[in-house]
């Protein structure tokens, strides 16, 4: 552009840039003259112009943080030449919070050697910082890696100024450098596995860095990384807190940004700190920022005052929630591995980050080679130790599909689920360990996988007899050790023959000292974990008798004791005598403890599960409640025992059918786990599925369907794409899909739960045919009769297979095959596949009366279908009556029992009770269904068909009509029911 | 050295650079004053700090004659020119070889990245100056020299109203080049 053009562009925008918003376009027109090019560029500038008043706040902006970095910046450093210790400075080479960084040459004329020296500012350092960095400098030195920029040197200069000289690394800044490379998601996790190195060897030496950040990883043309600032957050700050009180001082110079939370809280730190930190670099380095608002923690006082950050939002999530995408990596990329490895290393509490440097590197490296990742193995099930002996309400994990009619529970998937909790368990205590003797060892173990914990205890254990032959009652007491360490990690076996063997070795001993009562009590628990009931009951009754002979008749051990013989009845099926165990192991407890108190309330919690396996629903709920006051009178409202409680008692609630009743104890739930566990956790995900279980039964479709998908999710996210759990949710969206007349959706998820069950190589687990048995359903009402039939007989051979005829789950199938049957023409079959499964029924009961009545009425229709009206008549006039004593909150299937009711009495000419039944039913459709449900549809059709008999054409026909236009609508053309209806309507008499 | 621009006459007959440099290191060293008095965390107002050089050169001889506009808009010149040294030398330090230590008030940094860059503007506006002198000194006046409009109106001999077009054309001018009506805000 030159002046001229820029002078007559400026001419019209002055003028219209005054002007009234209405009178700019005439204006512009008038001015512009046709000259298109001129009026563009005075569009585009008008354009800018909205922006006018934000740019002039910012360039204010500017000016003013660029004058205040300029100022702080007025601190000159030393000048060129000058000596500081041994080093000559060559010149300034940068500057920050803490002083300036000069390039200097060793000047003692002993060798040749460039290196970087630090000028730590006044008021950062101390003469005790020196002090204990001479101490402390033989380890520093001793950090030689070709990853670790080496300290070389340090003092007080001659203005008395400590300073500290290290190694010179020409190179760029890690974020710096990848940018200007455009490193992809490989070379950048390459340069991650590079300061893991640097950091694992470290860490072998006891050194914690505790100041992690891209800008103190240097990486080199040869794209060679270098750590730079080793063990000076801690040298600078451990003395400072000698004489300096402010609690950011603790912990030295930290940058909030990076810092982990126990950090930010002056809390002691560790190596998870530092992992902690290399999170945060990873999550900057995949993402593009930093993982946390940096506005939110410039404040380093209100760090220290708001110290619960939590996690981070995950990385693949944080890239599309439309950061700065300047990284050349793709949110896609991140999703899963790499989102857990970073998830884990961030987790708050240090205990649940990555045990070591090496892990993360390790899941870094299998991520890169596309191998499962270990922390998805162990971030499953958090606490696992803590879970897995919890008495919880079997959660009803497997919906009920009305049609379908199968009733579970979720007992036997809770199984599954925790022993695989308890492998992870034993995971984690394995980690724990090895972290324990890594930090014993400060020689490490070079490679350090290869050197396991439980390499350790087993050695421990075969080294018990040879080494310690001479010392019984040590080596007893060593296997008892071990033993309830492997009871620990889930090592039943093994904890079974130590816990003997040390019972052995003290009797051997002959040093008497009583039943070791406490060793039976541990090698009781570990048959019964292992299901061996009949040896844990032995043991049991021995611990018991021990502690009786110990001392007193009563004490909270003995509770214990009797607790455990109470459990082993409950899983034995023998409830009557678990409930006078439990009872008697409360009453010990209440009579020995001071209330409340954990032991009570988890006792209480024990014989409330019990009383829900016995269906002794009243009962339950009392129990539950009590042990929640107890155990909210003793950890507060945030605890997880308090919302375990609160999900068994919204379980209790719903299974008593008081529905909505559970909606406030899963929300109270819900907001506790959101509080104290990871942002994904199986746990969570359990009450969130629970609470949607909830909102389907009460009809609030809507309100189902995001908590589902976020349990889905979250489930996904947590155990994985196949696991079990997963098709218990995908199966209830299914249930959810029907109810809402979705069924090719519903399909869609049965599908997608019968996956997981084939990719678990379990195609015709009970679990997977309850998703297959509602497929059925849902294909047959999507209109597909024939495949649905299909479908059914697979499941009814299934099912006949295992569990076996004379099985409820046989019988529904049956039900449900009759049903499509008759719909398909086929009514003699229908009717012999129905009468099977009512015989059935009478010999195995168990199905709930409204499901027991709807099939009722199914029968009675195929029973018409196939000419026997009067036992048709019957039964549907039986199963109404059975409805309607169930006083059931939405009228649905009465409707349904009624147009049954109807379509029989047109069968049988008895036009009358046909048209008042239909009447009925329409009635009891809600008005607003009209246009959108066939349900409404199928009612108006069958009183059209009354009408018609009645020979009311006219009425007949425009409920036909409307009932055929909603049909072709909601269910399509070809479908089965709409076909009905539409033959009907053409056998009306024409008008 | 900006010389997009042509620095204005001063009555003194002194060499403009003469003066320039004057004006610079006397900037220079009332800021470093008033860091002292402030402590170590500075909050630099430049308009008073343009102010108060003012105050301490204009009884000087080397600074005999210049009015107050002339000075005041040498001061804006000087700043522009301190700012964007600075920045300069910073940006030296991001391109290799840095070591930075920790600083605690790092955080600063990434709210400057939201901001407007010192050298873009600096570029934008020797483009500016270009095709529209006049608006690009005040650009300079008003944001590097934190003069009102109405200062700069009397420096240049303007009435306000057509200082503020120059400087709201400018504006527009501004956001436009540095590619900022993406921005929010607005």
């Amino acid at each position: 552009m030159d002046s001229a053009r820029w002078l007559r562009i400026s001419a019209v925008f002055d003028a219209v840039v005054e002007a009234s918003e209405a009178d700019r376009a005439a204006l512009l027109t008038d001015l512009c003259a046709g000259d298109r090019d001129l009026r563009n560029d005075v569009e585009a500038l008008l354009a800018a112009d909205i922006h006018g008043e934000f740019v002039a706040a910012q360039a204010a902006d500017m000016r003013a943080l660029a004058a205040a970095t300029w100022m702080r910046d007025q601190d000159v450093a030393a000048a060129e030449g000058t000596l500081i210790g041994a080093w000559r400075v060559v010149r300034e080479i940068g500057r920050g919070g803490m002083g300036v960084v000069l390039l200097v040459d060793r000047a003692d004329g002993q060798y040749e050697q460039r290196a970087a020296l630090k000028l730590i500012k006044r008021g950062m350092d101390s003469e005790a910082v020196v002090a204990r960095f001479l101490r402390e400098r033989q380890i520093l030195a001793r950090l030689s890696h070709p990853n670790i920029a080496r300290l070389l040197d340090g003092g007080l200069s001659a203005d008395g100024r400590s300073y500290l000289v290290m190694e010179y690394i020409e190179g760029a800044p890690l974020l710096h450098y990848c940018a200007q490379h455009q490193l992809g998601l490989s070379a950048r996790i390459h340069c991650v596995l590079q300061i893991c190195a640097a950091l694992q060897f470290a860490h072998r030496q006891l050194v914690v860095h505790l100041d992690i950040k891209p800008s103190n990883v240097l990486v080199t043309e040869s794209g060679e990384v270098r750590l730079l600032d080793f063990g000076i957050a801690r040298l600078l700050g451990s003395n400072l807190a000698d004489a300096v009180t402010e609690p950011e001082r603790l912990h030295g110079p930290l940058t909030p940004a990076y810092a982990a939370p126990e950090q930010l809280r002056g809390e002691p730190v560790s190596t998870a700190t530092d992992i902690y930190s290399l999170g945060c670099l990873i999550y900057e380095l995949l993402v593009g920022q930093l993982p946390f608002d940096a506005s939110a923690v410039v404040n380093h006082d209100a760090s220290c005052k708001a110290p619960n950050r939590t996690q981070p939002e995950a990385p693949s999530r944080a890239m599309l929630s439309g950061a700065d995408t300047n990284t050349l990596v793709a949110a896609r990329s991140l999703r899963g591995d790499l989102d857990v490895i970073v998830l884990k290393a961030m987790q708050p509490e240090p205990e649940r980050r990555y045990v070591t440097v090496e892990a993360l590197a390790q899941d870094l490296r299998n991520h890169l080679q596309g191998r499962p990742i270990a922390a998805r193995r162990d971030s499953a099930l958090y606490r696992t130790g803590k879970f897995v002996r919890r008495h919880r309400v079997g959660v009803a994990l497997a919906a009920v599909c009305v049609l379908a009619l199968l009733v579970t529970t979720g007992a036997a998937l809770w199984e599954a689920a925790n022993s695989r909790a308890q492998a992870r368990r034993a995971e984690a205590v394995t980690d724990f360990v090895v972290d324990i003797f890594r930090v014993a060892d400060p020689r490490g173990t070079p490679g350090g996988n290869k050197f396991s914990a439980k390499d350790v205890l087993d050695s421990g254990a075969k080294r018990l007899d040879a080494s310690l032959v001479t010392q019984p009652q040590l080596a007893a007491s060593l296997a008892e050790v071990l033993g309830k360490v492997y009871l620990e990690l889930g090592e039943y076996d093994r904890a079974i023959a130590l816990l003997r063997r040390s019972l052995r070795l003290r009797e051997d001993s002959g040093q008497g000292g009583g039943v070791p009562a406490d060793t039976f009590a541990m090698l009781a628990r570990a048959q019964y974990e292992k299901g061996d009931y009949a040896a844990a009951l032995l043991s049991a009754k021995q611990a018991l008798d021990g502690h009786r002979v110990q001392g007193k008749a009563a004490s909270p051990a003995i509770a214990k004791d009797l607790a455990l013989h109470g459990e082993i009845a409950r899983r034995q099926g023998d409830f009557p005598n678990a409930e006078l165990l439990l009872q008697q192991a409360l009453a010990t407890s209440r009579a020995t403890l001071v209330a409340p108190h954990a032991q009570i309330a988890a006792q209480l919690n024990q014989l409330a599960t019990l009383y829900s396996d016995m269906h002794r629903l009243p009962d339950g709920i009392a129990l539950t409640k009590e042990a929640l006051a107890m155990f909210r009178s003793l950890y507060g409202e945030n605890h997880l025992d308090v919302a375990e409680n609160l999900v068994n008692l919204a379980v209790f609630n719903m299974q008593s059918g008081r529905v909505a009743e559970a909606l406030p104890s899963f929300d109270e739930a819900i907001a506790i786990y959101r509080r104290l566990l990871p942002a994904d956790h199986p746990m969570l995900a359990e009450a969130l599925a629970g609470n949607a279980r909830a909102f389907d039964r009460l009809g609030r479709y809507r309100e189902a369907e995001p908590l589902y998908l976020e349990a889905l999710a979250m489930q996904r996210r947590v155990l994985g794409n196949q696991h079990p759990a997963l098709a218990a949710t995908l199966n209830n969206l299914a249930v959810l899909h029907f109810h809402e007349d979705d069924y090719a959706g519903s399909a869609d998820y049965s599908r997608q739960a019968m996956a997981i069950w084939a990719a678990q190589g379990k195609p015709e687990h009970p679990f997977a045919l309850i998703s297959k048995s509602h497929l059925a359903v849902a294909v047959r009402e999507s209109g597909d009769l024939v495949q649905a039939e299909q479908i059914g007989r697979e499941v009814l051979d299934a099912r006949r297979r295992l569990p076996g005829e004379n099985h409820l789950a046989v019988s529904l199938s049956l039900d449900d095959l009759g049903v499509t049957l008759r719909l398909s023409g086929h009514a003699g079959e229908a009717v012999a596949l129905q009468r099977q499964a009512r015989d059935m029924r009478a010999n195995v009961p168990g199905l709930p009366p409204m499901e027991s009545a709807i099939a009722q009425v199914q029968y009675g229709l195929s029973e018409s279908a196939a000419g026997d009206q009067a036992a048709a008549r019957q039964d549907v006039e039986a199963a109404l009556a059975a409805l309607n004593k169930l006083k059931l909150p939405d009228q649905t299937r009465i409707a349904s029992a009624l147009i049954a009711k109807a379509q029989i009495a047109l069968v049988r000419h008895d036009v009358e009770t046909g048209c008042i039944a239909a009447r009925q039913a329409l009635d009891l459709r809600l008005p607003e269904e009209a246009a959108s449900s066939w349900r409404h549809a199928d009612a108006q059709s069958v009183y059209g068909e009354c009408l018609a008999a009645r020979g009311q054409t006219s009425q007949a026909r425009y409920q036909l009509q409307s009932a055929l236009a909603t049909l072709e609508r909601v269910r399509g053309v070809d479908h089965w029911m709409t076909r009905a209806v539409s033959e009907n309507l053409r056998a009306l008499p024409k008008a | 050295m900006i010389t997009a621009a042509p620095l204005l006459e001063n009555e003194s007959g002194e060499s403009p650079e003469h003066l320039f440099a004057l004006v610079y290191d006397e900037l220079r060293h009332v800021a470093r004053c008033q860091r002292r008095a402030v402590g170590s965390t500075p909050t630099l107002d430049t308009t008073a700090l343009v102010h108060e050089t003012y105050l301490k050169l204009s009884p000087t001889p080397a600074a005999a004659g210049l009015s107050r506009a002339h000075f005041l808009a040498l001061a804006a010149r000087a700043m522009r020119q301190v700012l964007v040294d600075h920045a300069r030398s910073r940006a030296c330090l991001k391109r290799g070889g840095e070591i930075v230590f920790t600083d605690p008030n790092e955080n600063s940094a990434s709210v400057a990245g939201d901001m407007i860059d010192v050298l873009a503007l600096d570029q934008v506006l020797v483009e500016l100056a270009g095709l529209d002198a006049r608006a690009a000194q005040v650009v300079e006046w008003h944001v590097f020299g934190g003069l009102g409009i109405e200062e700069i109106a009397s420096l240049q001999d303007l009435t306000v109203r057509t200082v503020y077009r120059d400087w709201r054309r400018a504006r527009a001018f501004l956001v436009q080049q540095l590619g900022l009506s993406g921005t929010p805000g607005s």
